[in-house]
């Protein structure tokens, strides 16, 4: 059986996996942090037994996704628009911290970010820093929604490409 | 395992980016979900644009948090709480809240602080809305086109901020203040708040002080109560009194400037815990030595807030409480109040000269705070017992007596309070005659 102190190790250590699921939820890179800590306060106030590092996954999980349902109905953006049991499955298949390592990821993907062109950085900072929606970075620099779309997802693989030529494609896929 | 063409890629990366942007509906939902469910190689890819969405949003916040030292200080700066802090020990950090949670209970995973009022606020595109209650988290920025919030700072402190303005929490004690009017009237005396402009840091020593910050303009800091200290690039610390203000330039420099209460005036009232007040009464901003005599309306109370999340020792004799709401005055037996935790206010009424009234006057209205009414002393010599414990120094109190409410007699139609079943809320029905009428609000502090 698991004690309080090692679901708050497990949680932590699974802070990054969890913070990301809630965001394929919610899409809302402002709240995930919240989320995730509603998600640990329930984990350590439930009166469930865990018995082990996986039953605890499992559950916390599910927890999130319920968690970040919730929040995006008060926010009334409407109903969840990916269906339950696609999001089941996906929790089913998201990695856990012990599948993939995240620091040397982190500092792989920061020293790609400064690589990136002064206009693509720009659009980092507008849509992750600032929290511009796509159509809101269109407008502030005057481009086409379409390029925009299209200018990110470059710089997604872009990024990725990066990463994995830093990590000498040792990074678990 | 199915696999995919670059084409393919490409259209599945374009319908992903739209579905994190919230704007995939209708046929393309649909597409983009039967593709989830179909291919595995496509959820993975998804989860790794979340991953990195993540990771991302989490490097160029830190990059934001390690920029948010403009102003260089002097070695004899204030300690203050890093906040740029390596991203190792950002999660070495976050283990121990969260072991200490285990340990101790779900006290530590505390935000920075908590909206306790949000009044006819309009948040702008670009900001969270935030709603009653919600927590202020370490990192985000919050920015209303109009309206009033209060917030209340995890040491305590009680921060209102008035709209337009942008602002953010750095840390528990650390507020940017962008542009806006903020007041602040600060808790528990250990932790003093710091409010940082694009000019200056203003350092909170006691008690009460606002700031206004002009959109890439000057900032000035007043000083209500207490003092303050200001710092900025160019000079020395100034420290602030109560009674001073100062104005800073964006060359750095800070110059003294004329005290003035107006750009406040609709903050204080909530930043001391009074959420809502009828319009016949009217609140008298903290600042330098006042008189009760010299404040003097015929149609009008005021209100003077006094001790504030105070903790007194002895006894204080309450004339209505919550348990006594619904007796009438001359029922009421005085209740004890015994070593607790308060606020406290004085309601009174001062005619004007010159004092030649035939006929009471009847003044009725209410009051809400913010935090419950643990009872009101209206007897007279309950009255000068509690202004000598709860009645702020710098304040010249009447000295003479028989101030106090009264019951009904059969030459006067007497006084009424009641108590709300909100218990916070105060009603008031007074025959008031041209002698001062007077009682006072004993509010919990926590």
């Amino acid at each position: 059986m698991l004690s309080k102190t090692d679901v708050a190790q497990i949680l932590i250590k699974e802070r990054r996996q969890l913070s990301s699921y809630i965001l394929a939820v919610t899409r809302d890179v402002q709240s995930c942090d919240d989320l995730y800590q509603d998600v640990c306060l329930k984990a350590l106030n439930t009166a469930e037994v865990f018995a082990d590092a996986d039953g605890l996954l499992r559950w916390s999980r599910v927890c999130a996704r319920y968690t970040a349902i919730d929040a995006l109905r008060k926010r009334q953006r409407g109903s969840v628009p990916l269906s339950n049991d696609i999001l089941e499955v996906l929790a089913a298949e998201w990695p856990t911290h012990r599948q993939e390592e995240c620091s040397r990821r982190i500092d792989a993907l920061t020293r790609c970010l400064r690589q990136l062109s002064p206009y693509n950085r720009k659009l980092i900072e507008l849509r992750y820093r600032q929290g511009l929606s796509g159509v809101e970075v269109a407008q502030h620099t005057k481009r086409k929604v379409k390029t925009v779309y299209q200018a990110l997802t470059r710089i997604h693989k872009n990024l990725r490409n990066c990463v994995l030529q830093r990590l000498g494609g040792e990074c678990p896929l | 395992m199915t696999t995919t063409s670059n084409g393919q890629d490409d259209q599945f990366t374009t319908l992903m980016q739209h579905y994190l942007d919230g704007t995939l509906a209708g046929d393309d939902l649909q597409d983009f979900e039967a593709q989830l469910r179909q291919n595995a190689d496509l959820r993975r890819q998804f989860y790794e644009t979340c991953r990195d969405t993540s990771l991302i949003v989490e490097i160029v916040r830190e990059e934001l948090e390690e920029q948010l030292e403009p102003v260089p200080f002097s070695e004899a700066s204030p300690t203050q709480w890093s906040h740029s802090t390596p991203r190792m020990l950002t999660l070495g950090l976050a283990a121990i809240i969260l072991l200490c949670l285990c340990l101790f209970g779900v006290q530590f995973i505390r935000p920075l602080g908590r909206l306790t009022l949000v009044k006819d606020v309009v948040w702008t595109r670009l900001s969270p809305a935030a709603t009653l209650g919600t927590a202020l988290r370490k990192g985000k920025t919050y920015a209303l086109d109009r309206g009033i919030i209060r917030i209340e700072m995890d040491g305590g402190t009680i921060v209102t901020v008035a709209g337009p303005a942008r602002f953010a929490a750095v840390n528990p004690m650390q507020l940017r203040l962008d542009y806006g009017r903020l007041g602040a009237q600060m808790g528990k005396a250990t932790r003093p708040l710091t409010v940082r402009t694009s000019h200056i840091n203003v350092v909170d020593i006691g008690t009460a002080f606002g700031i206004q910050a002009e959109r890439n303009g000057p900032s000035t800091v007043t000083v209500f109560e207490g003092s303050v200290e200001v710092h900025s690039a160019r000079q020395e610390p100034l420290l602030l009194e109560e009674g001073d203000a100062a104005r800073a330039t964006g060359s750095g420099q800070v110059a003294l400037t004329a005290f003035d209460v107006q750009p406040f005036v609709d903050l204080w009232p909530l930043t001391k815990g009074i959420d809502q007040l009828s319009h016949l009464i009217e609140f008298i901003p903290p600042g330098p030595r006042r008189v009760v005599e010299e404040y003097r309306h015929n149609e009008k109370l005021f209100l003077l807030p006094e001790c504030m999340n105070v903790s007194f020792s002895g006894t204080l004799r309450l004339d209505l409480t919550p348990e006594t709401r619904d007796l009438s005055l001359m029922d009421r037996t005085p209740r004890p109040l015994q070593n607790k935790r308060v606020s406290s206010y004085s309601v009174f009424f001062n005619g004007q000269e010159p004092k030649t009234w035939e006929q009471p006057r009847r003044l009725e209205g209410q009051i809400t705070f913010s935090k419950p009414i643990l009872g009101v002393i209206y007897r007279d010599e309950h009255l000068l017992v509690s202004e000598e414990v709860l009645g702020l120094q710098d304040v010249q109190y009447p000295e003479r007596q028989g101030r106090g409410l009264g019951p009904s007699t059969p030459k006067h139609p007497g006084d009424s309070v009641t108590l709300a079943p909100d218990g916070r809320t105060i009603r008031f029905d007074l025959h008031i005659g041209p002698i001062m009428d007077q009682f006072r609000v004993i509010v919990a502090a926590e």
